[in-house]
């Protein structure tokens, strides 16, 4: 349990040395996981975030252990309600966890099962953690919630991308239509605000695609002096599951600046002119044969 | 991830990697991942616990 959402609402109980209610979801729209995965503020209502990401209500059902007290989805393949009971922790572990490496065996809060209930027929979905299917899982919510977070604070900001190398959480792409300077690493540092599991960012001017690693690293390679534009932030809220911490739970996260300086002239980019590409015509320079086999090509890879 | 160690288990010699404060110099059983036994440290031929 990662100090986040579950965790404060453990603890409040825990510190009244109360039972905290729980249900696990096994199995339910795609969606649904989409919108339990999200990064809003503590308090918003989850429920409501998973139905705005559905596009349609999410149908609950009272719970069968705490009644209409604790509402759980009515459409889930399995539902298992328990209680984690105040200050008792047992052994588990390892488990892979999701930077793929094995979270060690330690102590953790156990939950008493109360009861099970499941759909006819029903399918236990499981998730392949630590690889794809876990990374983007958990990727594409935060890549909303935290690009409306700066969205609000910094409007210029283009596009985010949580890429795979990062495990979809660690390493952010940023860009930003810069206007003024600083206003880029004042987005860097609402993503590390809104999002503690953000550990490295990269910042880029909006002619770079951040759903293209390529580009990013070009744009480092040549928008970057790492004297300049390095920043560590030490001592700050990481991600219990980070391998490399050296503390339980804080770390340091790191801010690359690569956008050109506004306030100074900078190389441009190399571009073919949109009337030069116009003007070029393949069959000029290529074989009547050849054109057709690679506009064959072209046309099956478009259809896939 | 804070400090771990790892640590052999005694009855199928498998390692694997145990959280260093929660565990290391307890009286808590360990449980091998691999062939479900639970031991004490004490039992282990091998710990790793260098940092």
């Amino acid at each position: 349990m990662s100090p986040r959402h579950n965790w404060t609402i453990f603890r409040k109980y825990e510190q009244q040395n109360l039972p905290t209610p729980t249900a696990i979801v096994v199995g339910h729209h795609p969606a649904f996981y989409l919108g339990a995965l999200n990064v809003a503020a503590f308090g918003v209502d989850d429920y409501a975030m998973i139905s705005a990401i559905m596009d349609e209500p999410l149908r609950l059902t009272p719970s069968e252990t705490w009644g209409e007290d604790f509402l759980v989805p009515a459409d889930a393949e399995v539902i298992i309600e328990g209680e984690i009971p105040p200050n008792k922790r047992e052994v588990e572990a390892p488990f892979g966890e999701f930077p793929g490496t094995y979270g060690p065996q330690r102590l953790r809060p156990i939950i008493e099962v109360k009861a099970i209930t499941y759909r006819r027929e029903a399918i236990y979905q499981d998730v392949f953690v630590g690889h794809r299917e876990n990374w983007i899982l958990g990727g594409i919510p935060k890549e909303g919630s935290v690009y409306n977070a700066i969205k609000g604070v910094v409007p210029t900001i283009t596009a985010i991308h949580f890429p795979l190398s990062g495990s979809c959480r660690f390493n952010c792409y940023i860009s930003i239509d810069k206007k003024v300077e600083g206003e880029q690493k004042q987005a860097a540092l609402m993503a590390m605000a809104q999002c503690d599991f953000v550990k490295n960012i990269i910042l880029v001017d909006a002619d770079v695609d951040v759903f293209n690693e390529q580009e990013v690293m070009w744009a480092v390679a040549t928008r970057t002096q790492a004297s300049n534009d390095v920043d560590i932030i030490r001592n700050i809220k990481a991600n219990t599951l980070d391998p490399s911490l050296v503390h339980e739970i804080s770390g340091s996260k790191m801010i690359i600046d690569a956008t050109r300086p506004s306030d100074r002239p900078f190389a441009s980019r190399v571009n073919v002119p949109e009337e030069a590409l116009a003007r070029v015509n393949l069959s000029e320079y290529i074989p009547k044969k050849a054109l057709e086999k690679m506009s064959l090509f072209l046309d099956s890879m478009r259809s896939r | 991830m804070v400090r771990l160690f790892v640590i052999r288990c005694p009855k199928c010699t498998k390692s694997f990697e145990v959280h260093y404060q929660d565990l290391r110099h307890t009286d808590i059983k360990l449980h091998c991942p691999y062939c479900d036994h639970w031991f004490l440290q004490t039992e282990s031929e091998e710990i790793d616990d260098r940092w």
